[in-house]
């Protein structure tokens, strides 16, 4: 299992001018998981950094 | 049949109640007071006379995910909505949704093993279970002196026969752990089952949204689960009590489990199944998963699942408004398989990812997502589902 941030866009609509709630991408599964502490998803993620791994950077 | 015509019916010195034996129909307007004790009825003895049930799609009705899904080695949810399969190190698994099931059912959940594991790894395991939204059980009065006592009812088939285990955890203290022993005695046979579970006066559960409840069938483990016994009073967490009565389900290809018909709820009888509507049971199992799509065989055009309208924000980039049918318990992640398309006045192509969610736990949520061709910032757009089975857009928000 591994994750990659995600990219932002820039739009007026977001505060900044850019996108970015801190959503994480899984790898495995393209899923798009947002950073909410009762995502089941999200826990997993957390649990995945905390055994010391890395996120990856989002694709350029 | 000689018949007896009576006003009323009283004990001979009138100080306590006749005793009432063998009375196997009572007829008319009858009248009864002063009851202290009626046993061996199958009405509610405790809690509600409706929605009484704590299991969700107990009777497998709803499958969004899917009917079937093959090579599983594991955890995941699957098939039949708000059911789990936790996996570890013990074989490859079929689940599916299927028919065969006991009278007044059409669905039951079943694993079926294709590759065979005779001899688990000590922590290898295969358990069926759901999670149950602590805020859902908070009637039980868990960690109070008037907590409540349940009973677990269900129909079970398997080519196996013997004991098994059926757990329950309570996530919030520490996976607090209830276990029990049920007997399959006949293969291929759909049997039912009641078990017993007592009230927990020193167990607070949450009032959140989090899991309060983990009920688990377990079908198979190794050693690590199987070397204690069951654990009939909530107590500390202890591996060894999960699973002492192992079934032992995967040891041959072709060796399966099914199960139906599973209520939990608050009384010490096991009343009848409480059958839901398909709507209210879709509804109540949409808080948790969503899924768009996955439809075959339509041949019009206007039959696609729609997702949502929006604008495009760069050529490859748009912000999407979706619409879902309830509010989800949490913010939910997002993923699809197949193939997804986004319109707008410059053509159509593709998703290639969803990039970002806004949601404020409501029904509407905001997504950022990408997709090929050269779209025009600021143009409107829709999204949809393509119209194949494999094509699905996936909302999940479960424990």
């Amino acid at each position: 299992m591994s994750y990659k941030a995600t990219q932002s866009i820039q739009d007026p609509m977001f505060p900044g001018g850019e996108s970015g709630s801190g959503c994480v991408i899984r790898i495995s599964d393209g899923a798009c998981i947002p950073p909410s502490p009762s995502n089941r998803d999200y826990i997993e993620y957390l649990e995945w950094l905390e055994a010391g791994n890395e996120l990856l950077p989002a694709d350029s | 049949m000689s018949q007896v015509f009576v006003d009323t019916v009283k004990s001979r010195d009138g100080s306590t109640g006749p005793n009432l034996v063998g009375i196997t129909t009572v007829t008319g307007n009858f009248n009864v007071t002063g009851v202290s004790t009626i046993s061996n009825i199958t009405m509610p003895n405790a809690g509600t006379m409706s929605n009484r049930n704590l299991i969700h799609n107990g009777e497998m009705q709803v499958s969004q995910r899917g009917i079937t899904t093959t090579g599983q080695s594991v955890s995941s949810y699957m098939t039949a909505d708000r059911w789990a399969y936790g996996i570890n190190n013990l074989g490859t698994w079929t689940i599916e949704t299927d028919p065969d099931s006991p009278v007044g059912f059409t669905s039951s959940l079943t694993a079926t093993c294709t590759t065979a594991d005779a001899s688990p790894a000590a922590g290898g395991y295969i358990v069926l279970y759901q999670s149950i939204e602590a805020q859902n059980l908070q009637h039980l009065a868990f960690g109070d002196a008037a907590a409540e006592q349940l009973v677990l009812s269900f129909w079970v088939k398997s080519n196996k026969t013997g004991d098994a285990s059926v757990e329950i955890l309570q996530v919030d203290n520490s996976n607090k752990l209830f276990s029990a022993e049920y007997n399959i005695s006949a293969a291929a046979t759909w049997e039912y089952k009641t078990i017993s579970v007592p009230a927990d006066t020193a167990g607070v559960i949450n009032n959140d949204d989090g899991t309060g409840f983990q009920v688990g069938w377990w079908l198979n483990t190794g050693s690590t689960y199987t070397t204690g016994s069951p654990q009939s009073t909530w107590g500390t967490y202890a591996n060894e009590n999960r699973n002492p009565s192992n079934l032992g389900v995967g040891g041959v290809i072709g060796d399966y489990f099914s199960i139906t018909g599973v209520q939990l709820e608050v009384g010490s009888v096991a009343t009848p199944f409480e059958h839901r509507s398909y709507a209210d049971m879709l509804a109540i199992c949409q808080r948790y998963f969503v899924a768009l799509g996955g439809r075959s065989g339509f041949t019009l055009a206007n039959n696609y699942d729609y997702i949502g309208y929006g604008r495009i924000a760069t050529a490859t980039s748009a912000i999407m408004d979706l619409h879902l049918p309830v509010t989800l318990r949490t913010i939910p992640t997002m993923t699809f398989v197949g193939t997804l398309f986004l319109n707008s006045p410059a053509g159509q192509t593709s998703w290639t990812s969803v990039t970002d969610i806004y949601c404020g736990l409501s029904r509407r949520v905001f997504l950022v997502l990408n997709m090929g061709g050269n779209h025009v910032a600021g143009q409107p757009c829709h999204a949809y589902v393509g119209n194949t089975a494999s094509d699905k857009f996936f909302i999940s928000a479960d424990l």
